[in-house]
């Protein structure tokens, strides 16, 4: 129900969006995944209307951005990448203003407070300077203030960066939660694993292209070569001229290979002494796919 | 609450959470008026030496004589007698070289007679008048009547006991003398000198004034910076409420400001052993030049705030431009001691419209009307500096 058409950017003169095309379904939890810089927050900043975009078109549910943005952001929720509250006010503070400036009468207000409160897991910490909090509770505030308008869309834009693990599940169980209530939610993040976890549909995004898009069971079951070999030692530098590897990996990865090349690789390693430690064969996770698809780490 | 109410209620709540700020809005000025007031003390409104005054008599008779001799043994008024007409003297009273003159019209001994003898003034009766230099206070104004007054009396009822025999006890209500006093307010009253209270409090409060900048520019940028600002774009708040909801806090900030200025000058310095200040007669006026001073000090504020990128970059640049305006606008150094080449300089700090304006007031007795050129200029100063900031702020925002 969100269609983004042939979407371009530049700033000054600089692509970062260069044509980008995707539908985002109803109910869907679908995960934007892209490395640093590749233009997931400014794609977000496009739909929101924050920044305008250069060309291509851009609806959701059926409206035009250009025409009917306040309708569009009326039932749509951002929680962004910043910490965007006032530290020097407490939480409830902060969840008041926002919820007041949302233009809730003091009932709702009162309804939405204490849901979002409740949603986050912020009711210890209600009345303590924001500013103060940690990381983890920090996110859960910003969390918290993109719930206050009720949004049927929820963007969330890298909402566990720098926190511990427990928060981070907490804060992916709820946006699970979400969402089996309805939400349809766009998640963006560069760890493979998160959105593995919860996502129905993932695009990968970088150097503003999109490089797949297409729900996360097709892409991660499709039948695969992929091969992956755990060594007990590093790759000796002849062994990995012949094979045309980096000598001193302790694993080899290609991205394709058939049962024969498999046991020729093996009766090479026992030759040169090579212990095999594990052997990942067909399988294929997201991380893997990007490395496929761009011939480099998602991390780098 | 609609969300013009809620984004005013938020400028001032953070402002209330912000120690630095409410520090260098109230504080600063407070103890800035009171070691000034205490430090100028000796060198602005020397009370100790005698009051100079003039005294010119047109009148040659005997009461006249008699008159001017008692007031020469007045404790603490230095008597200088004058022939000039009246239009040199007022000119020497508007220049403050004396404080106020005692004119003596002519038959102003035979009216006092005819009164003396009919026990009622006469058709024309002719008054003493008593002309006040603009800077001299109501306290010195009562002094004056009634010592002259004192004297005239007594005067008149000597001779009535000696020349006619009544005894003293007649009622001698009808005795009270006519003493017209008046105020001088010449073209160059600007040249008057303040006491140190006087300079201190319009001094310092223009100055703290101008400090919004400390907490405006803070918590702009730390909503900027932080998105709070781009959460209130994506709930449809416009830019132009984001910023204009700024102005209208700051300016209620501002007027308390000058209130608890005004009462550190009225009733703090004096417990310090410090000149009262005298509250101004156009209560109207001080709110016209404070609101102007507001303007211009918020305007400013925003401007800076929109242009720098960090707060240390908006609290560096506000504050010594503040202190720059300040230097230069008579706020640090009074302007009456600055060369005149300075005092003309000193025209382009927005400040010393602000505190020129204060003058007008405190110092010059002015009305309303007075500060309007002043008022004038710092509205315009602040409404081009919102502008401007207006400008860059909608394009910076996305
Ligand atoms: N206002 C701007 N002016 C100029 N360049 C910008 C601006 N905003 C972003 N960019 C550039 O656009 C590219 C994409 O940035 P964007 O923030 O969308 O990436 P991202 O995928 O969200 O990265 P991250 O994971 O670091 O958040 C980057 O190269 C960035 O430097
Ligand atoms: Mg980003």
């Amino acid at each position: 129900m969100i269609e983004l058409n042939d979407i371009e950017k530049a700033y000054g003169g600089q692509p970062v969006l260069r044509g980008i095309s995707l539908t985002i379904p109803e109910g869907a939890v679908f995960g934007l995944l892209g490395p640093n810089g590749a233009g997931k927050t400014t794609l977000l900043s496009i739909l929101f209307g924050l920044i305008p975009m250069d060309s291509g078109t851009l609806s959701v549910k059926k409206l035009d951005l250009r025409r009917e943005l306040r309708r569009i952001r009326a039932f749509m929720g951002l929680v962004p990448q910043s910490l965007a509250f006032y530290p020097t006010l407490s939480a409830r503070e902060n969840l008041d203003f926002f919820a007041s400036a949302l233009g809730l009468s003091r009932s709702e207000r009162r309804r939405r407070i204490a849901f979002c409160v409740e949603t986050a897991g912020l009711e210890t910490w209600l009345d303590r300077r924001s500013g103060l909090y940690s990381g983890g509770l920090k996110r859960r505030l910003n969390l918290a203030i993109g719930l206050l308008g009720n949004p049927r869309i929820l963007c969330l834009d890298e909402p566990t960066i720098g926190i511990d693990p427990q928060s981070r599940s907490f804060i992916l169980e709820t946006i699970q939660w979400l969402n089996r209530e309805g939400v349809t939610v766009i998640y963006t993040s560069h760890y493979m694993e998160e959105v593995q976890q919860i996502c129905t549909d993932v695009a990968i995004i970088d150097e503003g292209r999109i490089l797949v898009n297409d729900s996360l069971d097709s892409l991660l079951h499709n039948s695969s070569n992929r091969l992956e070999i755990g060594l007990s030692r590093p790759l000796p530098e002849l062994l990995a001229s012949t094979l045309a590897l980096t000598a001193g990996d302790r694993r080899i990865r290609l991205a394709e290979a058939t049962a024969e090349e498999i046991s020729t690789l093996l009766k090479q390693l026992t030759e040169a002494r090579i212990g095999v430690e594990y052997i990942d064969y067909g399988n294929r996770n997201l991380e893997s796919l990007f490395l496929e698809l761009t011939h480099r780490t998602l991390r780098d | 609450m609609p969300p013009l109410a809620a984004l005013l209620k938020k400028e001032l709540l953070l402002l209330g959470k912000d120690r630095h700020g409410l520090l260098v809005l109230f504080v600063m000025p407070a103890v800035f008026i009171l070691i000034m007031s205490m430090a100028m003390q000796d060198t602005l409104g020397d009370q100790r030496t005698a009051v100079q005054a003039l005294i010119a008599s047109h009148d040659q008779g005997e009461l006249a004589n008699a008159l001017h001799e008692r007031l020469s043994e007045l404790d603490g008024f230095a008597f200088t007698a004058v022939e000039r007409d009246v239009a040199e003297i007022r000119k020497q009273l508007s220049r403050d070289e004396y404080k106020f003159a005692i004119l003596i019209p002519e038959g102003w001994t035979e009216s006092a007679e005819t009164r003396l003898r009919n026990g009622a003034p006469g058709q024309e009766e002719v008054s003493l008048e008593i002309l006040l230099a603009p800077s001299v206070q109501p306290q010195l104004k009562e002094l004056v009547a009634a010592s002259v007054g004192g004297i005239v009396s007594r005067m008149t009822a000597e001779r009535m006991v000696s020349a006619i025999g009544a005894s003293m006890d007649t009622d001698i209500a009808f005795i009270k003398p006519s003493i017209r006093q008046q105020y001088i307010y010449g073209e160059h009253s600007a040249s008057l000198i303040p006491t140190a209270v006087q300079q201190s409090v319009p001094a310092w409060l223009v100055f703290s004034m101008f400090f919004v900048v400390i907490p405006i520019s803070t918590a702009y940028i730390i909503e900027r910076q932080q998105g709070s600002l781009m959460r209130l774009r994506v709930i449809n708040i416009s830019p132009h409420l984001m910023l204009t909801t700024k102005v209208v806090p700051y300016y209620l900030v501002n007027q308390v400001q000058m209130v608890l200025m005004i009462l550190v000058g009225i009733y703090v310095v004096p417990l310090l052993g410090g000149d009262r200040l005298e509250m101004a007669d156009s209560v109207f006026g001080l709110l016209i030049i404070s609101s102007g001073t507001s303007i211009a000090a918020i305007g400013f504020a925003l401007l800076i705030s929109v242009f720098a990128r960090t707060t240390v970059q908006a609290t560096t640049l506000g504050g010594i431009s503040n202190i720059i305006f300040a230097a230069l606008g008579g706020i640090m150094v009074p302007k009456f001691i600055m060369p005149p080449a300075m005092q003309a300089v000193a025209v382009i700090s927005p400040m010393s419209w602000g505190m020129e304006g204060f003058l007008d007031i405190f110092l010059r007795h002015g009305s309303w009307k007075d500060v309007l050129p002043e008022a004038g200029g710092l509205v315009l100063f602040g409404g081009v500096s919102l502008a401007l900031a207006s400008a860059i702020f909608t394009r910076t925002i996305r």
